[in-house]
């Protein structure tokens, strides 16, 4: 042997843009058919808000259309999106015995985390457009991004159900800043967990229905038992992922009312995302050195 | 077994140089043990066959060194690396045909495939990657999934090759090609030989299909090495006899070598001795036997008389 043959690996930076051609080559099948729905409803949206005779038959009027990026459908999509993302990236690659991807020459902890990166770059891409499609969709069609309005923040249930002065406060709320990256980081959040699953077990789908299961059963559990601090995680969690957790209807002496039970911040945010993505990302770390020999 | 058969047949190849050697590497995958204190020696610039039943030991041993198995005992060092530390520069310098034809991801175009692969090995060949492709009839719009067990191990040849490495793992290389192709496989592989200075192993159940490019032979069983020698000493080694014995002969005392197999008539005998030809003939003549004819067995031939042998001590 000479010296020119020991040992030849390739260079990481093109392993890494191969990666994000390949994924990207993966996962555009699925992609191109999310993008034909999207121009679908586009469509739909814009038609009905352009022509008076859908109006009529759809009773819709699109100038109520609001695009807040940390409502749903527009945070349960993308976290839905990115949980099922793994499951395209990792299409065809068997991650356990001889694969692909153990094959080459590059080692193989670098490899699997290369690859997942790959994963999550295309995922923040396509959420960018997703998001600039929902803007523009929102705009043409007459529709408001983002919302700026006046909220009452529930300080007394008890008191506010019988009209007692102080239990409620006005708030005047518009999306702030960090909401529009509040759909980055759940997804990204969501999208390193399920990658933790791809890359742990072999049957990473049979893994996440368990762990729903167990998730419910506990929930179950934390309601009859009136367990207040699971219920109160959960409210964080759901609303992490897009779910209505602090906005409840109340009756009032008014009359029924959506209240809030606790206003978002920017500290919130920071803290589940730091929670949630450093877990991910020591899942994915742990999954990725996970010996593959079968 | 096998400790007779072990010491019918040499282990030791001398001081090298070699490209591959183990020591005492172990391997167990729950309570089976898949290696067990196997003691490889491969030369450099050698075509080395493993041969061994199913279930010895040959895709793991072969796996082991492309660093894709964790081994557990012993050492192992592939062109001067130990894989499980240096796996990345190790496969670099591999040309890895795996057991499973199944290769790259099925939704990918067979070319997109061979293009990933330039991107993997800086040392790719294009115009000896076209020259394969042609040789091997590759249409590279066809999607992976789609091709036959044969068109798929033509691919994986061809990917092997066409980076140069020093060493080639061809793990059931001809499994699945028809007579044509199998044929051309071993045109190719004896240019590429000619070409690149490579160090080739081969794990087969059908050596006599690259028989023509072996020159030494390894014999595995149960994970144990029962012998790796070149093959012109086997060759010269372990020979068929065909004799004419008397009526009631019960056999030499004193051979002079290993009996490793034994068949024939009442007073016709065709045994298969490991040892020397004139101490072997000489201790048969001795013991009333008229040797009428001594040849060579193939390699095929003296892998399946020793793995025979083996299974018959086993049980």
């Amino acid at each position: 042997m000479t010296d020119s043959t020991v040992g030849r690996v390739p260079a990481m930076k093109a392993v890494w843009m191969e990666q994000l051609r390949v994924v990207g080559l993966a996962i555009r099948r699925e992609a191109a058919l999310v993008a034909l729905m999207l121009a679908l409803g586009s469509a739909t949206v814009i038609a009905i808000s352009r022509l008076p005779v859908l109006q009529a038959i759809f009773n819709e009027d699109m100038r109520d259309l609001v695009f807040d990026p940390a409502e749903s459908p527009w945070m349960f999509l993308p976290v839905l999106a990115a949980l099922l993302l793994p499951l395209v990236v990792w299409k065809g690659e068997r991650r356990f015995g001889d694969t692909p991807l153990w094959s080459m020459p590059v080692d193989h902890r670098r490899h699997v985390l290369l690859k997942a990166a790959a994963g999550w770059v295309w995922l923040m891409a396509i959420l960018g457009a997703f998001f600039v499609w929902a803007t523009l969709t929102t705009l043409v069609s007459g529709g408001s991004v983002g919302v700026d309005e006046v909220r009452l923040l529930l300080l007394d249930a008890v008191g506010a159900s019988a009209g007692t002065p102080g239990s409620m406060e006005s708030v005047n709320w518009a999306t702030p800043w960090w909401q529009w990256a509040l759909p980055f980081t759940s997804a990204s959040a969501a999208y390193l967990l399920a990658s933790t699953l791809m890359l742990a077990t072999a049957r990473p789908v049979f893994w996440a229905a368990g762990l729903w299961v167990a998730g419910a059963v506990v929930l179950v559990i934390a309601e009859i038992r009136d367990i207040g601090w699971i219920q109160r995680a959960t409210e964080f969690v759901a609303w992490y992922v897009g779910g209505e957790s602090f906005a409840r209807g109340v009756q009032l002496p008014t009359g029924r009312e959506v209240v809030w039970t606790l206003l978002p911040t920017v500290k919130m945010w920071m803290a589940l995302s730091a929670f949630w993505i450093g877990l991910g990302l020591v899942g994915v770390l742990a999954a990725s050195g996970r010996p593959r020999d079968q | 077994m096998t400790d007779m058969a072990m010491a019918a047949l040499p282990i030791d190849l001398g001081s090298g140089p070699f490209a591959v050697t183990t020591q005492g590497l172990g391997k167990r995958f729950g309570s089976v043990r898949a290696l067990d204190g196997l003691d490889l020696q491969v030369p450099e610039g050698a075509v080395y066959v493993l041969v061994g039943p199913n279930g010895a030991g040959k895709s793991t041993l072969i796996r082991t060194l492309m660093g894709l198995v964790r081994y557990q005992a012993g050492t192992v060092s592939v062109l001067g690396r130990d894989p499980a530390d240096r796996g990345a520069e190790v496969r670099a310098d591999i040309g890895y045909v795996p057991e499973d034809y199944r290769f790259g991801y099925a939704w990918m175009t067979v070319g997109r495939w061979l293009e990933h692969q330039t991107v993997y090995h800086p040392s790719w060949d294009a115009e000896y990657a076209r020259e394969l492709c042609t040789r091997y009839d590759i249409d590279p719009g066809r999607k992976c999934h789609t091709l036959s067990k044969g068109q798929s191990r033509r691919v994986q040849l061809a990917l092997a090759l066409a980076h140069r490495p020093p060493l080639l793992l061809l793990d059931e290389p001809t499994d699945g090609l028809d007579h044509v192709v199998r044929d051309e496989t071993l045109s190719i592989l004896s240019e590429h030989l000619a070409d690149s200075p490579t160090t080739v192993v081969i794990s087969t159940h059908r050596v006599y299909e690259v028989e023509p490019l072996v020159d030494h032979v390894g014999v595995l069983s149960e994970g144990r090495l029962l012998g790796q020698l070149p093959r012109d000493e086997l060759r010269g080694g372990l020979l068929r006899y065909w004799a004419d014995v008397p009526e009631g002969w019960s056999g030499p005392g004193e051979l002079g070598g290993r009996v490793i197999r034994r068949s024939g008539a009442a007073r016709a005998i065709e045994w298969t001795v490991w040892g020397d030809r004139d101490a072997v003939t000489r201790g048969l003549s001795e013991a009333g036997a008229a040797v009428r004819e001594v040849a060579p067995l193939s390699v095929d031939e003296a892998a399946v008389a020793l793995l025979s042998e083996t299974r018959r001590e086993a049980s």
